[in-house]
């Protein structure tokens, strides 16, 4: 390790397989979709979503603070709480000043606006709730996660759709290599499942229809794969330079090597269709980490079961290293989380790392032939991982790839 | 037929995240934790439930008063006579 390197010191994840990152890790590896139908939901076309099991906010936060907060903050502090603890970081000990949190956030609250906006619309504006902006606006979940733990440095939302989590890594990377920081909490977090968000990308064309086979909608690289469906959680990583991480003795689960960013300036929604964005910032990715592509053993794929994105990331893999190291979409088991997904990911791959395991793709029945890939699936891969890199592109053409290495 | 105070409980308690064991007549809401911003959201969700509006309460009110002027509220008589 250098001085500079930025260590991965601590880990927090709520997903549709368990809250925990332990809970987590086994559910990927069981590699079962989480998808089931909502009762929610029974009013809209898609009547399936990826909840997280148990998910009792009050129990695990306390009434008085989960009665106040909205989804996307219970996620994320549940999992932020995790990942300081599992850092070993006392917050009354550390510094405060120097402690930042960065998370990505996709859509905000839409669930918040759509209940405040029946009052509005029904001569009910008396009663929209005074806690409706602070439930709802992006950088309240920074901001609760930082009032939470008493981190006083700088706290972000950063909004790059999809990609949200992932681009939060790279920032957070940036705050720790310029000196501003520390330590900084990085990931994101996001519910996706309420009825208004479903119907909203329902009508985009953009989920998966498969109502008689929820458990088999999520099919990233399938032939037959015809949407994403949407998910629920968090994932938070506790990040410090390796200077710092080891006068404290810390554990250090794995290095972030590198990070790429870009946008396709292409299409609002579509991916550019040879992956042009993506492969910008997969080779930034690589060329930040000081790595080529023969050192990559395992891509964390953005994977999110749509025709274009599965196929457009294909494509960027395939110009970027030739012949792909595996490759494994989480979504498939996880559903898309949109502005958790990256940071959900981001740990996944740590995991990876840390195990020497790649966790499959559920629901790869028949490779798409389009798409020349090794897709883990089926059963988990043991493997020897030396560096693995976690993909995700959202709507905008807003790409972010992070690079992490085996310490 | 539950008290105006009993409603009021039943509110902090069940919308609010309160612990039923903290509550009395005699506590103020700065006692309980409720600062300003949740006694506008304890107003709004007590004329959604009630129907009827209660104003000026502050951190400083006790639950007794605001139930008072919660009973006020809804009967048009005045605060002084309720409970």
């Amino acid at each position: 390790m250098r001085r500079d390197d930025i260590a991965v010191t601590g880990m927090g994840m709520v997903t549709p397989v368990g809250v925990g990152t332990e809970a987590s890790w086994q559910g990927l590896l069981d590699g079962r979709s989480a998808a089931a139908t909502d009762p929610r939901l029974d009013r809209l076309d898609v009547d399936f979503t990826c909840r997280v099991p148990g998910f009792e906010p009050g129990k695990l936060l306390g009434r008085a603070l989960a009665s106040r907060l909205d989804s996307h903050a219970h996620l994320a502090l549940v999992a932020a709480r995790e990942a300081v603890a599992d850092a070993g970081l006392a917050t009354e000990e550390w510094d405060a000043t120097r402690v930042g949190v960065v998370l990505g956030v996709g859509c905000n609250s839409l669930e918040q606006y759509h209940r405040e906006f029946g009052r509005l619309n029904s001569d009910r504006a008396k009663l929209i709730s005074p806690r409706a902006i602070v439930r709802s606006v992006p950088n309240m979940v920074p901001a609760e996660v930082a009032l939470d733990l008493g981190a006083r440095g700088p706290s972000l939302a950063v909004s790059t759709a999809c990609a949200s989590g992932t681009t939060a890594l790279s920032i957070a990377r940036d705050l720790l290599r310029s000196g501003s920081c520390d330590i900084v909490l990085a990931g994101g977090s996001e519910s996706g499942t309420a009825p208004v968000t479903v119907a909203c990308f329902q009508q985009m064309r953009t989920l998966s229809e498969r109502t008689h086979d929820p458990g088999g909608a999520s099919r990233p690289f399938d032939q037959d794969r015809d949407g994403f469906v949407l998910g629920e959680g968090a994932g938070i990583l506790v990040l410090e330079r390796a200077e710092h991480a080891a006068a404290r003795n810390a554990r250090v689960h794995a290095l972030l090597a590198g990070c790429g960013n870009s946008t396709d300036a292409h299409h609002v929604t579509a991916p550019h269709p040879e992956g042009r964005g993506a492969v910008q910032a997969l080779r930034q990715a690589l060329d930040d980490a000081g790595l080529t592509p023969a050192d990559v053993d395992h891509v964390n794929a953005h994977g999110t079961s749509t025709a274009l994105n599965d196929q457009a990331e294909h494509r960027a893999l395939r110009a970027v290293f030739g012949t792909p190291p595996p490759v494994t979409a989480n979504k498939s088991v996880l559903g898309h989380c949109l502005g958790g997904a990256g940071g959900i990911e981001a740990a996944a791959t740590v995991l990876s790392l840390r195990h020497q395991t790649i966790p499959p793709t559920a629901n790869l029945d028949t490779l798409d032939p389009d798409i020349d890939l090794d897709v883990v699936h089926k059963v988990p891969r043991p493997t020897r991982i030396r560096a693995a890199l976690s993909n995700s592109f959202g709507f905008g053409g807003q790409n972010a790839v992070v690079v992490f290495t085996a310490v | 037929m539950s008290t105006p105070y009993e409603k009021l409980a039943d509110i902090l308690v069940e919308e609010l995240g309160q612990d039923r064991d903290d509550l009395s007549p005699s506590a103020t809401f700065s006692e309980i934790g409720l600062d300003s911003l949740s006694l506008a959201e304890l107003s709004v969700i007590a004329m959604d439930k009630t129907g009827v509006e209660i104003e000026d309460l502050t951190p400083e009110s006790t639950l007794a008063e605001a139930a008072a002027l919660l009973d006020a509220a809804a009967s048009g008589a005045d605060a002084g006579s309720a409970i």
